[in-house]
C-alpha cells in the first residue's frame, strides 16, 4: 500500500504540473507587438515587455512610415473585451493620439489592429540631426505598453525607380 | 512483471515528454508564483519516483 501511494503522489504531481502550465501558463490574454526594425519587422511577446521597455526599441528612418500591427490573443473561455488606445509620447508630453477602438474578440480567438506612424508628420521642421526619440504607448484597459521608437535621419534619400 | 517495468518506463518517458513540451512552450508566460510551484511540484515528482522504486526494490 505504502508504495502505491508514492506511484500516487507521484502521479498527483505530474497532474498539478498540467494543472499549473494549462491554468497559468496557457489561459488568459496574451499580446504581441508587431513594429519596424529598419526594413525588418521584429515583435515583442506577451513574455517580452519589460525587458524591451527597459534596453531595446525600434527603429525608423525619418520621412518613411513605420507600420505597426497589434495582436490581442484571447486564451479564455469567455469574450474579451476593452478599449485600446495609442498614443505617441515625447518628453512625458503627449504629442498625438493614433487611435482608440473598443475590441471585442471571441473566446480562444484572436484580434489585431494596425495603424501607421508618419515620422514626417511628428517632426515637421526636417529630419532630425542625430535622431530622435519618442515613445508609443498602448492603452489595453488597464495595461499600458511601451515601446521606444528611435527615428534616425537618411542621408541619402533613395528614388525608387531611378 | 517485466510487462509491468516496460508500461511503467513507457509511462515515464511520455510524462517527461509531455512535461518537456509544455515546459519548452509555455513556461515564458508562468507568473513567478507559477514557476516556484511548478519547480516544487517537478521536484516532489521525481522524489516520490525514487521513493517508489527504491519501495520496488531498485
Amino acid at each position: 500500500m505504502r508504495k502505491k501511494l508514492f506511484l500516487y503522489l507521484t502521479l498527483a504531481c505530474f497532474v498539478g504540473l498540467i494543472a499549473i502550465f494549462i491554468v497559468d501558463g496557457y489561459l488568459g490574454v496574451y499580446d504581441t507587438l508587431y513594429f519596424p526594425m529598419g526594413e525588418r519587422e521584429e515583435k515583442i511577446e506577451a513574455d517580452q515587455w519589460l525587458r524591451w521597455s527597459e534596453w531595446e526599441r525600434a527603429e525608423v528612418a525619418w520621412g518613411e512610415k513605420a507600420f505597426f500591427s497589434y495582436e490581442v490573443d484571447n486564451r479564455q473561455f469567455s469574450t474579451y473585451s476593452a478599449n485600446i488606445a495609442v498614443s505617441v509620447w515625447h518628453s512625458k508630453e503627449k504629442v498625438r493620439d493614433l487611435i482608440s477602438q473598443e475590441i471585442s474578440i471571441p473566446a480562444f480567438d484572436k484580434g489585431q489592429l494596425e495603424w501607421v506612424i508618419d515620422t514626417t508628420g511628428l517632426l515637421p521642421g526636417g529630419a532630425p540631426e542625430r535622431g530622435y526619440e519618442f515613445t508609443v504607448i498602448i492603452e489595453r484597459g488597464e495595461i499600458e505598453r511601451k515601446i521606444i521608437v528611435y527615428m534616425y535621419p537618411l542621408p541619402t534619400k533613395i528614388v525608387p525607380g531611378a | 512483471m517485466k510487462l509491468e517495468y516496460i508500461l511503467i518506463g513507457f509511462g515515464i518517458l511520455l510524462c517527461l515528454a509531455g512535461i518537456g513540451y509544455l515546459a519548452a512552450e509555455y513556461v515564458k508566460y508562468l507568473s513567478e508564483t507559477g514557476r516556484l510551484v511548478s519547480l516544487l511540484l517537478t521536484v516532489g515528482m521525481f522524489a516520490f519516483l525514487g521513493k517508489y522504486f527504491e519501495g520496488l526494490g531498485w
